[in-house]
Parts: structure tokens; sequence; C-alpha cells
């Protein structure tokens, strides 16, 4: 147990994680669930464990506000 | 290694983890994998995680190569420019982050984790986050909680939740706190009805609670963290990371390349009298100083240039930033710089992160200061002979443009104070500059009174 700590994990964020965990462990089990469910219903077969993540392609995490045509700005 | 080779050096910022370190040879890179490190290592590799990781392009590629001491040592890609934290933009830092977690959930898959979190792990390689640190993983252990959490949290979840409900300015937390934003002062510092949207409440708030509550216990509590525990703290971590925004609003970041006020013509005529200029340095690596959102950045990177693309304007590098994931760029690296006050070497025995300055001047060829000289010889007072010795230490070529008082934009400047610049026009220019460049031309650009001049570093200082 805990030899992967090189840096100090600190033991606040060590019980602070088992709070948060089992606080939010019900409700994202049942979207997991649920969007398994979707999954198979429609017939979908994403390796998604969760519903909002991250694409997978993650060099670009997020999408941008807007592709950007036109070149230049002010310089000042 | 053969440590009877003069030319290896171990790197300076190298030293915190027991299970290997990166050192020099040659000039280039190379990572010495220590026995503590080897299980792991040929962990991540038969896991399949690193061909799964290095083939979406998360983490950086690497080849073993041959130790004379019969230990192990791979030899990483170079990152062509290593950046820091505290000079990306919001979405660099957001999409770090990002790529930290989609790393950790790859690796929890795989029964591996990450063994830290640390945003100095993670650099912009043809315009994507990439983590560098083949290190950083070990095997999961059933019922552990994830130990890089509260790193996780000092450099990436504080420093974003504050600049998004703050604004740009307390980035600059990453310069004096090099181990990320203490999560005290980052709940003290969040406005109230940030401190209840319920990620930031939990992973900062509450955590620096807890922090508080047992930093005297001597003894690690029995802490049980289940898989469905630890993939829920993941997924309310990517939840609340990707739910922040930059500060500004956002019809500020869509449509900004409708608000030029350049005339076209005019423009288009910079662009190709920067890029001949440019063309004949033959400079493969140009750092445009005083950027704005990188529009001649776009014309070195055309002309097969990679540039660091800086300015002191967040939402410039923000918007910079944007362009290049949209448009997936590779040549074009934005950075946050303050040219009057540049990153500085930091960090343990001021050699841990290298200042911008030695890090630029390592590799850059020319250096590129458009609609610049104004705002520091006139703005911040400083002598055209310093601004000359500056640049000439970063890179053996300049293309600079003068802005003479003549300029809308340098009547602005002058409009509320004293003008005690008498040498601030051409001749001033031509005689400081002399001293440390040979000046190959003078050109004028089209539509103003502005002149661009194309230098060369001289070999002896006059």
């Amino acid at each position: 147990m805990l030899h992967l700590a090189y840096i100090d994990p600190g033991t606040g964020s060590f019980v602070v994680q088992a709070v948060i965990g089992t606080v939010l462990g019900v409700s994202f089990t049942i979207r997991r669930q649920v969007s398994a469910l979707f999954r198979k219903l429609t017939g979908k077969n994403k390796p998604v464990a969760t519903d909002t993540a991250v694409k997978s392609d993650a060099g670009a995490p997020k999408a941008p506000v807007k592709s950007d045509k036109a070149d230049g700005k002010v310089d000042e | 290694m053969n440590s009877t080779e003069a030319d290896v050096t171990r790197e300076p910022s190298s030293f915190r983890d027991n299970r290997g370190f990166v050192f020099w040879r040659g000039g280039l890179p190379f990572r010495q994998i220590a026995d503590a490190g080897v299980a792991d290592y040929r962990l991540l590799m038969s896991s399949g995680l690193y061909a799964e990781l290095t083939s979406r392009g998360l983490l950086l590629k690497h080849e073993e190569v041959e130790d004379a001491d019969g230990g192990l040592v791979i030899k990483p890609t170079v990152v062509p420019f290593v950046s820091y934290p505290y000079e990306w933009s919001f979405s660099q830092l957001q999409d770090a982050a990002l790529l930290t977690l989609e790393i950790q959930k790859t690796a929890m898959r795989l029964g591996l984790t990450l063994r830290d979190a640390s945003s100095y792990n993670i650099q912009f390689i043809d315009g994507r986050p990439v983590l560098i640190d083949t290190l950083s993983f070990g095997a999961l252990n059933a019922d552990e909680p994830w130990a890089a959490y509260r790193q996780f949290c000092q450099h990436f979840l504080a420093p974003l939740a504050l600049m998004a409900t703050r604004g740009f300015e307390l980035q600059q937390l990453l310069r004096s706190y090099i181990d990320g934003v203490p999560l005290s002062l980052a709940a003290r510092l969040l406005p109230t009805h940030a401190k209840w949207r319920p990620g930031l409440a939990s992973h900062i708030v509450l955590h620096a609670g807890f922090q508080k509550k047992h930093e005297s216990t001597a003894e690690r509590p029995a802490t049980r963290v289940g898989a469905t525990q630890r993939e829920a703290v993941l997924d309310s971590l990517e939840r609340t990371t990707s739910g922040l925004r930059a500060p500004g609003n956002s019809t500020e970041w869509g449509d900004y390349y409708n608000h030029t006020n350049y005339a076209d013509a005019a423009f288009e005529a910079k662009k190709q009298l920067v890029g001949e200029a440019l063309a004949r340095t033959g400079a493969k690596v140009v750092a445009d100083l005083g950027a704005n959102d990188g529009p001649f950045s776009r014309v070195a990177a055309a002309a097969g240039a990679r540039v660091l693309s800086c300015d002191i304007d967040p939402v410039a590098v923000e918007k910079n930033y944007r362009r290049v994931r949209a448009e997936k760029e590779t040549a074009v690296l934005p950075l946050l710089l303050d040219l009057t006050n540049p990153s500085g070497d930091l960090g343990w025995a001021n050699s841990e992160r290298a200042s911008f300055t030695k890090r630029a001047a390592a590799q850059t060829d020319a250096v590129l200061a458009l609609a610049l000289i104004h705002h520091l010889a006139i703005s911040n007072n400083l002598p055209f002979e310093h601004i000359a010795k500056y640049f000439s230490e970063l890179a053996p070529w300049l293309v600079i443009e003068f802005v003479p008082k003549t300029d809308s934009q340098v009547k602005i400047l002058l409009a509320t104070r004293e003008d005690i610049f008498p040498l601030y026009n051409e001749g001033g220019l031509e005689a400081a500059f002399c001293h440390y460049y040979d000046i190959i031309d003078r050109l004028p650009v089209t539509g103003s009174e502005r002149t661009l001049y194309l230098m060369k570093r001289r070999e002896v200082v006059l």
C-alpha cells in the first residue's frame, strides 16, 4: 500500500477522496448504468465510462468556440 | 550511462523521483531508469498502456538505448521548446489538465495509475499537450486513493478556478508557488458563489479543510477508496475542470477576427514584407515578441519556421492558442510573456525552471519585434541600447519595426506624459543598435510611417 507515492499525497487529500468518492459514487454509478443502457438500446457501442468525458483524441480535449478563418487583428 | 563522457550532465529539474532521472548527452535528453523504476517501466510497456497513449499522441514516444553500465536508459523524442504553466493561456492549462485526467482514466482501465500530476510534466508539441514523463506510471493497487490528487488540484484545478472566477492575472501565482497554488489559499481567494459550485466546493474548499484537519496527523488513517469511488472522483474532477470557462465573455472569443482595424491591403503588404525579411534570415526558430494573437507568427510559420509566439496580453495568447487548436497548427507555440519581466530562473537553486531568456537564446535564430519598440522605449523608459543588447542575446537575426512619434499609437503613449525621449527616432535607433548589429536593410511599411529593419548580430560588440 502507498508504495506509489514518491510525492507526498497528503493525509487530508487521501481522506477527502474517500468522502467525495462515497458521496458522488452513487450518482456516478447511476449515470454510468443509464448511459450503458442507452448505448445498448441505441446499438451504439462507444467505450465511454462516463457521459461527459474528454474526447478520446485528447490532443484538443475541449472543443474550440469557433473555427476562425480570417487573419490578423490590431497589432498594438 | 557512461559517466566518463565529458558532455553528460544531469537535468537540474530531475531529482524528485527515485525511479529515474533525465540527463543530457551530446545535447540530447535521455532518461535513466533506476532499479527501483524498472518494474513499473516494464509494466507500462507490457500492459499496452504505452502503445495506446503514444498512438493517441498523449505520451511522448521513446526508444530504449544501449547503456554502457548495463542499466536501463531510454531516449525520448526531443521536446522542441520547453514551456511552463505560468507561460500558458487559460485553455493551454485547461487542456493540459484534461490530458492528465484522460491519461489517468486510460491508465486505470489497464491497471496502472499516474504517480504524479505535475503540470511541468506536460509540454506542448506540435500544438498539442503531451505527457513527457515516461516514469509517471505505476501499478494501481486496489482500494488506494489517487496519490497525485493533491498535486492535480494544486497544479491545475486551483489556478484554473481562480483564473475563471477572478481573472487571468491570478495565473501568476504559479510563478511564486512552483508546486501549484496551495488549496488553503485558493479556498480563501475563490469568490463566495464559486465556493458553492459542487466541484470546487469538493476539490478545493472541502479538500483544503481536510488538509488542515489532518496536517498534524502522524499516522495515516486506513483510508480505503474502491474502484467506483476512485472513478467517481476522477469523473468529478473532469467535469469540474472542463466546466471552467476562460474569463471574459464567450462572444469575445468567437468573432475576434472580424475586429481587425487594419486596412486589408496594407496588412497584406506588411505580411509580405515581414515574410520576405524573415526568409532572408533563413531562421528555423523565430521568437515573435509582442505577437498579439499571432498573425505574423503565422507568416513566419508559413516560411517554414517554428515560432515562439509571445505576448503580454493573456487575452491575445488565449485567442492565439484557440486558433492553433482549431486549425491544428503545429508550428506556432503561443506563450504569455511580459518582456519587461520575463520568466526567471525558478525553483531549487534557481536552476529547476530555466528563464525564458535562457530557453529562447538556446535555439532562436531570429527575433521578430513588430509594433513593440514604442512599448519598450516609451512605456517602459528602456534606452534603445538596452533593447538592442537583450535582443542580440536572444538570436543572431532581428526583424524590428520602428514606430515613429508621428504614429497614432505612439501619440497615445505620449498623450499624458512628458516627452523625455529626444532620441526616439530612426537615427537614435540605428545609432544604438549598430553597436550590436549590422543593419542589413531598411524597408518602409506601406500605409504607415513605420520602418522595418533587418539586422544581423555582430560577432564583436562595438
